[in-house]
């Protein structure tokens, strides 16, 4: 699969996602992100993780949200005034907007996900146009370090333990983080001078693989851009409009085109194999 | 020619959008009452405050909380409302006050106070738009022309618009009891009125303090004033026509929800599937 045309997909399942405030096609955004990452993604690559933490955002919308907006009709809970923000009336509406800004969240993420858990990181910089390519390289090179600081701390942790350290109190945390800090500053200038015997950054870029555009990455790129195109549209004339539950919660309003426009997202799952 | 083009690209979004806010701006006028129900026990009074002129009516339903928009949809009185996101719909215009504008709140002259108040008649300047207050029986919503800048004094005092909250046990079906307006505490229940087409249904009584300058009986024809942004009736905009049409909103399920429904079926089965594959290799 083409780097370029994954991109082009994210994209345009971000801006579908943000698009719009109705919770349906939030929905079908998010379910087409998520099915394109559990069958495509690099072998040996769990996306539990993921799903955890957008859960866990997800609940924290929802509970924000229900807690300090009062508004709506249907009242669940009435807790004592006198409690500081949250006291008043709790709704279901207040619930369902922030479930529906919890979907928001996980769609625009899982929707930029592939890009990170489906592509290799080399090919992701490689992709860049030849403006980004060394913003990219250089912003990829340090999230790159994020897991071997994360490595390095475990190892310097267990290291530390066999020497009789416990981390009881706060100040002793510095025991960790120097040697931690210490080994990511070799780590990285050890990085830039790997980087700069290869000739980094002394010429013309050059690429380990061309990369080639195949009829199903055309096929994705193509329905990908027009799909969030004509849902901008629908957007902006008002045929698809935005859901919002206050004063009395209803049924989202849908639109087939809106649907059929989120359901050209998965587009991938038909073309594309791993 | 390409110039052209640009031109139109810019023009059209613009348009559309100018369209877009237009359609959310014209949702005006009295709508279908809510309070049909001819022998609604609670009540809220409306008291409608400008210069030096003060009009009330009392609005009867049956539900156990009522919104304020609502309260004014049933008062009769013409008004003009505009959505300011989570605040809910702030009122722009009430019995034609004023004739005309151009921003609903403005940045400078007057605009609608909205007020709140509950039995025992103390008004408190509402939080929220008339949109997302909710009432309950014996409460009054006030409204009060108000210069910018300076204090905000409430209207006058609502006592009275409303008869006694204590509901009468047998209201009288008799239509002839609905023409003759009784002095406050011993009028019965206003849905004892006959709803006739002048009234549309409406269960607002009377003004029954007859003060010099109330003029409680609003025809439903006073909403439609020509010339005045937001006096429209809601079906005037054609984009929020071609967006009620593709909804399913509050009537019950359209096909186009159903078809949503079922690609998110078919989507999470395949999640299923996905997941069931994985684990047999």
């Amino acid at each position: 699969m083409n780097p370029r045309a994954l991109g082009a997909w994210a994209l345009a399942g971000v801006t579908i996602a943000l698009a719009t405030g109705n919770p349906v096609y939030r929905v079908l955004v998010l379910l087409c992100a998520l099915n394109i990452l559990i069958a495509l993604r690099r072998p040996g690559i769990s996306v539990r993780g993921l799903i955890v933490a957008l859960i866990v955002a997800a609940a924290i919308a929802i509970a924000t949200t229900t807690l300090a907006s009062h508004t709506g009709v249907h009242a669940f809970l009435v807790l004592p005034a006198g409690i500081p923000v949250i006291g008043g009336r709790l709704t279901l509406e207040a619930a369902f907007f922030g479930l529906s800004t919890g979907i928001g969240i996980a769609a625009a993420v899982l929707a930029a996900a592939p890009l990170s858990l489906v592509l290799e990181p080399h090919a992701l910089v490689d992709a860049l146009p030849a403006a980004l390519a060394r913003t990219g390289a250089a912003i990829g090179t340090a999230l790159n370090l994020i897991p071997g600081i994360a490595r390095s701390a475990t190892e310097i942790r267990d290291a530390q333990r066999m020497r009789g350290w416990r981390s009881r109190r706060v100040r002793e945390w510095p025991d960790l983080a120097v040697p931690v800090v210490l080994t990511a500053l070799e780590g990285s200038i050890t990085l830039a001078e790997a980087m700069e015997a290869r000739g980094y950054g002394s010429g013309t870029r050059t690429h380990y693989t061309a990369d080639v555009w195949h009829r199903a990455d055309i096929v994705v790129a193509a329905s990908a851009v027009a799909a969030a195109a004509f849902f901008v549209a629908l957007r902006i004339s008002g045929v698809i409009s935005d859901w919002y539950p206050f004063p009395d919660v209803t049924a989202p309003p849908v639109s087939i085109a809106g649907v059929v426009s989120c359901l050209a997202l998965a587009a991938p799952l038909l073309v594309w194999r791993r | 020619m390409v110039r052209r083009l640009l031109r139109i690209a810019v023009v059209v979004p613009l348009l559309a959008i100018g369209l877009g806010a237009a359609s959310a701006a014209t949702h005006t006028g009295p709508a279908t009452p809510l309070c049909a129900e001819a022998a609604a026990a609670n009540h809220v009074g409306i008291v409608i405050e400008h210069d030096t002129t003060v009009k009330h009516q009392c609005v009867s339903f049956t539900s156990t909380t009522i919104l304020a928009l609502t309260v004014l949809q049933d008062s009769g009185f013409e008004y003009a409302t505009q959505l300011y996101g989570g605040i809910g719909e702030a009122v722009c215009q009430i019995d034609n006050v004023p004739a005309q504008y151009t921003a609903c709140l403005p940045s400078s002259g007057s605009y609608w106070v909205f007020f709140v108040a509950d039995a025992s008649g103390t008004w408190t300047s509402a939080a929220h738009g008339v949109s997302v207050t909710s009432l309950s029986d014996g409460d009054y919503v006030g409204f009060r022309y108000d210069p910018l800048g300076g204090a905000n004094p409430p209207p006058v005092a609502p006592r009275g618009v409303c008869p006694s909250s204590t509901p009468t046990p047998t209201p009288t079906p008799q239509p002839t009891a609905s023409a003759s307006p009784t002095p406050p505490g011993t009028t019965p229940p206003s849905g004892t009125q006959t709803p006739g087409p002048t009234q549309a249904g409406r269960s607002a009584t009377p003004d029954p303090a007859g003060g010099a300058t109330a003029a409680s009986s609003q025809s439903p024809g006073s909403a439609s004033a020509s010339g005045v942004l937001g006096a429209s009736s809601p079906a005037a905009s054609p984009v929020a026509t071609l967006g009620a049409s593709t909804t399913g909103a509050g009537g019950g399920l359209s096909p186009a929800l159903v078809i949503a429904i079922l690609a998110i079926a078919a989507l999470i089965g395949l999640l299923g599937i996905q997941g069931l594959r994985r684990r047999r290799q």
